[in-house]
Parts: C-alpha cells; sequence; structure tokens
C-alpha cells in the first residue's frame, strides 16, 4: 500500500466511524492472545501457579524439550534490547505485556481523538518502565529537537524550544550539577533555536538541517565511527539516543514525505510523536521492522473498522507465535534429517561453515547449499515471528500495517522474492532511493534508469542506509565498522545485479507469466526452489565469520554452483 | 486526447500487462488494494505512461491519490497533457 496524503476532513469521520464500534469478543481475543504470550514467553505460568508451558508438553506426551529455557517457558526470540532495569528478558517482557495491555484498553475504549495520545502516552511509560526515566528524557529531547527542526515554531514559545535542554539537564545532571544544568541548557537551546530558526525556512538550508535530522544516524555511524578510529575507542551512544536512532527509517521517510508536501507543516507536537510512538515499536527495536513514513501510517490509522484490524492482528500474532516457538525445533530437525543423509549443514549456520572453510576444511556442493538455506530459513522463522508480533501490535493497536513477509517461499523469481520478502524494509528502499533515482534520471534510457534506481536500493541503500547503519544500534560506535563491509559488498552487488536481470528479463515479455497454476505447478515448484537457494547462497557473503576473507566467500559461492577452485 | 480515449488506454494497459486471474477491472477499481500494483509495478506504469502520452511526472506523482484507481489516474495524465510543458 502506498501512503496517501493526509486529508483530515474525510479522514477524521471515517476513522470516527471505523472506530466507535466496541467488541467484547474482540477486546476478548486481543487480551487472551497477550496472556497466551505471556504464559509461553515469561514466567507468568509460575508467578501465577499455573502447570508450566514445559510441564504441559511432556504430558501431552511431546518431546520437545529443546523448545524450552531453563524457566521452563518456551524460548523467545522476542527481546527488549539492552533493557537493564529489570533481571532478565522474561520479567521485561512480563512488563511489557501488562502495559501492552493497559495501552490496547486505553486507546480501544477511549474516543477517538484521544487514541493516538493514549498510544504515544503509554509507549513513553514502557520507555520510562523499561528502559528509565534518563533514557525516556534523551529521548524525548531528541524527538523534540527533531520535530523543532521540521516544525519550526513561528511563535517561538520558550516552553518548547526550551524542552530538549531541559530534558537533557534531567539526563545529563546529578547532585550539585542537576539545578545549573536545568537553568543552563534549556536557556541555551532556546536562544539557540532563536537564532538558527529563520535559517530553517531558507529554501536550501531548511531541507539540508532538516536532512541532517533524519539521517542522524548515518552522521552518528560515520562521524561516531571516524572518532573512535582517531582516539582508538569505542562504545555506545546513550540507551535514548540509540532508541531514538532506531526510528531512522522512519525519520528518513518522514522527511521524504514532509518535502514532497504530505506532512502539514503546522502538526503540532502530539501529531508528530503519534507518528513514531506505538507500543510496537519496543521489541526487538535493533532493527525497525515498521520502517513507514508519514502518509503510510496516517492512511492505515483505522483505515477499517478497528475490530477488523484489531482481529486481522491477533492472528498474526498467532502465526507468529508459531514461528518463535517452532522455528528453530523445524530448522534442527531438518539438519539432523541432512545428517542421516551424511550431509554435514553445520547447525544450519553460515558462520560455523565458513569459519571450518577458512581453517582449512573441505565443503562440498550440497553442504554450502543446504547450509545456507537452512540459515535463512532459520533467520526468516525467527525474523517472522518478531515481525508477525510486531505488525499484529500496531493492528490491535487500530493500524492496518501490511504483513512483513507474504509467502515468500511461493517467490518463482527474485523479483517476486524482493516484492514479498521483508515488506516495509524493502518499501523503504524504495521510497527513499528506487523512486527519487527514477525519477531524477528522467532523460536516461529506460534500462539505465531502472538499472540505476534498482542498484541505488538494493545495492547502495541497502548497504549504508539498512545493515551499516543498524550497526551502531547493535555494535555501537568502532572503527571496525568502516571496514566491517570491506568483505560483504558482493551480497548487495550480486542481489542488485540478480533483481536488475530479472527485470529487465520480464520486461522483455510481452505478458506476465501465470504462476501456481495447475499446468504451471511443476515448473514454479523448480523456479522457487532455485530462487530461494540462490538468495540463500548470497548470505554466504553476508553472513560469513570474520575469519573467512573476501576469496574464501567468494570460493564458497562459487562451490554452491559446483565450481571448486 | 481526452478522459475516455486516456482511461481506454489504461484500462487496456492494467488488463494486458498486469493483468489478474478471474478478477474484473473497472475505472473504479481500487489499483493499490484490489489489483495489487506494487512498486516496482508502479514505475512500470509510469514508463507506460511516459512512452503513450508524453508526459512527465515527479516522485510526488506517486501517491495512494493519483494511483487509487484508473479514474485517478486518467485525471493525473488529463491535467499533465493540458500543461504547457507536460509537467503538470
Amino acid at each position: 500500500m502506498l501512503g496517501l496524503p493526509p486529508r483530515p476532513e474525510l479522514i477524521d469521520e471515517q476513522r470516527r466511524l471505523s472506530h466507535d464500534q466496541h467488541r467484547v469478543s474482540v477486546v476478548l481475543a486481543v487480551l487472551g492472545v497477550l496472556a497466551l504470550y505471556a504464559y509461553l514467553f515469561t514466567h507468568a505460568g509460575a508467578l501465577l501457579g499455573l502447570p508450566l508451558p514445559a510441564q504441559l508438553c511432556q504430558k501431552a506426551g511431546l518431546e520437545w524439550a529443546d523448545i524450552f529455557d531453563k524457566g521452563q517457558n518456551v524460548q523467545s526470540s522476542l527481546w527488549m534490547n539492552r533493557a537493564h532495569e529489570f533481571g532478565n528478558n522474561d520479567e521485561e517482557m512480563l512488563a511489557y505485556y501488562l502495559l501492552l495491555t493497559a495501552a490496547f484498553l486505553w486507546s480501544y475504549f477511549l474516543p477517538v481523538r484521544y487514541k493516538r495520545d493514549a498510544l504515544s502516552f503509554w509507549t513513553l511509560v514502557m520507555v520510562a518502565v523499561l528502559y528509565g526515566w534518563r533514557s525516556l528524557a534523551y529521548f524525548l529531547a531528541a524527538h523534540l529537537t527533531t520535530y523543532l527542526v521540521f516544525h519550526p515554531d513561528k511563535r517561538d514559545r520558550p516552553w518548547l524550544a526550551a524542552m530538549p535542554g531541559l530534558l537533557l539537564g534531567l539526563a545529563l545532571g546529578e547532585g550539585l550539577a542537576l539545578p545549573a544544568l536545568l537553568v543552563v541548557l534549556p536557556a541555551v537551546g532556546f536562544f539557540l533555536y532563536v537564532w538558527i530558526r529563520p535559517g530553517l525556512e531558507r529554501p536550501r538550508l531548511g531541507p539540508l538541517v532538516r536532512a541532517g535530522a533524519a539521517h542522524s544516524i548515518l552522521i552518528t555511524f560515520v562521524v561516531g565511527s571516524s572518532l573512535c578510529g582517531l582516539l582508538g575507542t569505542e562504545g555506545f551512544p546513550s540507551l535514548g539516543l540509540l532508541l531514538f536512532l532506531a526510528h531512522w527509517m522512519r525519520l528518513i521517510l518522514y522527511q521524504v514525505d514532509y518535502e514532497n508536501g504530505w506532512v502539514p507543516r503546522n502538526l503540532p507536537l502530539q501529531g508528530y510523536l503519534a507518528h513514531f510512538l506505538c507500543p510496537g515499536m519496543l521489541t526487538n527495536w535493533f532493527t525497525a521492522i515498521e520502517s513507514q513514513g508519514y502518509a503510510y501510517t496516517e492512511s492505515a490509522f483505522l483505515a477499517e473498522d478497528k475490530n477488523r484490524i484489531a482481529l486481522s492482528g491477533v492472528k498474526l500474532m498467532l502465526v507468529g507465535l508459531v514461528f518463535m516457538a517452532l522455528g528453530d525445533w523445524f530448522t534442527s530437525r531438518l539438519v539432523d534429517l541432512a545428517g542421516s543423509l551424511g550431509i554435514d549443514a553445520f547447525s544450519a549456520d553460515i558462520r560455523a561453515m565458513s569459519k571450518h572453510y577458512a581453517q582449512g576444511g573441505s565443503l562440498i556442493t550440497a553442504s554450502v547449499l543446504l547450509t545456507s538455506f537452512l540459515h535463512l530459513l532459520k533467520w526468516t522463522f525467527f525474523w517472522a515471528g518478531v515481525a508477525h508480533f510486531k505488525i499484529g501490535v500496531w493492528r490491535i493497536c487500530g493500524f492496518r500495517m501490511a504483513a512483513h513477509f507474504n509467502l515468500w517461499l511461493a517467490s518463482t523469481d527474485l523479483l517476486t522474492l524482493w516484492r514479498r520478502y521483508t515488506f516495509h524494509y524493502r518499501q523503504f528502499l524504495v521510497s527513499a532511493f528506487y523512486y527519487p533515482v527514477f525519477f531524477r534520471l528522467a532523460h536516461w534510457p529506460v534500462k539505465l534508469r531502472i538499472a540505476a534506481a534498482i542498484f541505488a536500493a538494493a545495492g547502495v541503500g541497502n548497504l549504508v542506509w539498512g545493515h551499516a547503519c543498524e550497526r551502531v544500534l547493535y555494535a555501537g560506535l568502532s572503527f571496525e565498522n568502516l571496514t566491517h563491509f570491506n568483505r560483504r559488498w558482493p551480497y548487495f552487488v550480486l542481489l542488485s545485479a540478480g533483481i536488475t536481470a530479472t527485470y529487465f528479463y520480464q520486461m522483455g515479455r510481452r505478458a506476465k507469466r501465470e504462476t501456481w497454476t495447475r499446468r504451471t505447478f511443476a515448473w514454479d515448484i523448480a523456479c522457487a526452489v532455485v530462487t530461494i537457494q540462490f538468495y540463500a547462497l548470497l548470505h554466504v557473503f553476508a553472513w560469513s565469520a570474520d575469519q573467512a576473507t573476501l576469496w574464501d566467500r567468494w570460493k564458497m559461492f562459487l562451490i554452491g554452483f559446483g565450481l571448486y577452485l | 486526447m481526452d478522459r475516455e480515449q486516456i482511461a481506454l488506454r489504461l484500462k487496456d494497459y492494467f488488463e494486458r500487462d498486469h493483468r489478474r486471474q478471474g478478477m474484473a477491472l473497472t475505472s473504479t477499481t481500487n489499483l493499490l488494494e484490489e489489483w495489487f500494483l506494487d512498486s516496482l509495478a508502479i514505475v512500470e506504469t509510469v514508463l507506460f505512461l511516459e512512452r503513450s502520452f508524453g508526459a512527465k511526472f515527479t516522485g510526488s506523482d506517486i501517491n495512494g491519490s493519483s494511483f487509487k484507481n484508473i479514474e485517478a489516474l486518467t485525471e493525473l495524465v488529463f491535467s499533465r497533457l493540458q500543461s504547457p510543458d507536460g509537467k503538470g
């Protein structure tokens, strides 16, 4: 779905109608699925004196011992990344489910005009509870600064311009320094803003400053990593700042939508915050799954009856639950099966395979193909589980967000796979890189224009603004960030080349080939296997261990084609 | 070229190049949600519009309103053809 430029006069009435019908059955379904998550993935069962998931499984005679953790709950791939306020992830997730329940109930029953504010409020409460109030202060200070950059306050309201400084003072100040910081930083912030604000209205400087704010993660990545190299140090930005930077794709698309004129220039602060704050953003925030711009989020909010959206969220969360609970178990069984056939699949781990190869071990084609395929399968089970949960949370909150994965195993060519795999991330690359390059090169020959746009999105955008920027969140800042992709770039080049070749091939055919009909079924299976296997094989460049040189990676890639060098 | 001719050529294009089995395309069929045009198909459509009508488009034309249905797309093309430089 493309974002609709918001038309408030039409949307408000439609949203009111979509929101006004409360249904107890829907509320019970949402509460039920949240309770199920809490029971299976946290120690809620033990707290309530209920039989634990592992005990139930044992009673039912299911041999699934490896899906449980020490607490006899199901191992979860839902994490509150870098949270330190609680003892362990189970407790953090339990607190999250409880807060999510409150957020859902508030936003479900409050009148529609308060719904978004309720979601923002509860998201901020979650940040404070799970990450601490200092993190909340950093997080809000960064967002308020960005808001002021995008929506210059012509009235120079002191409280608004001084707020980021006040929040920074709260986050930084301790003991005797606190009162001083609470006076100095807001005052400095206010006068700085009054001085800078006229520049934000200028036709050239304004977009440049907004681009700087939107691309703050890239600036952090380049400047921070370079400084670390110069000073011989490494580390992480503050947690609240990391939470803000985790919105990097949404910030970039916010700027794209803003420059397209789709974001109201006079958007109030709570309207800005409502775009970024939803409880769905908090779990597994290392990779922003819901990476959509303002127009998309606005057109998705109460786009139809809230009960229908919420129920679709419940279904998605149940599918996610199956992926998370059984994905690893299923992959392990396939690894065992391969082992019984005499093929080493290296526990479905490309890192292990590449380490073995880099240390002088030998590999056969079947091993390379199976390991890369099973690693991709394992990763997708994990990621689809997380994505379905997160998108499910957005849906129970009233946003009709598209699913992140859409029958990707049925993709019969690389272009289709690119369309169906990690939908929101692909939309980010398309909106931020593909369209701009495509339209800017209007005078180029058609094929060159398309190739440039695909390479800009799947190659450069994917590498720099996707994978490289993401490193700041999980690996922090170090000089190694700048050299990390020296051995991984072929993944991006070959992916772009494959998509471009498929695109050109399809352009040359007058009519699109029909797929998955009775007549084409066998051929489609073969095409799907080749497509998925090629995509999986590309990951020997991206996921190999550091010990494997670039040449090792090329050799493993070629072994996948039966070529031994 | 009038609106009716533009709409007919668009309908012909979508039925030929972006066929959907078992579905009927009308001027109000939602192209994004019912006819399932995605970002790459949209770019193909823009190329078709540029070639067939000689109109020019920009990134901001790619939005849910313009691509909602054939009616809206016809209006976009028509407005471009009315402007002297084809850019609206």
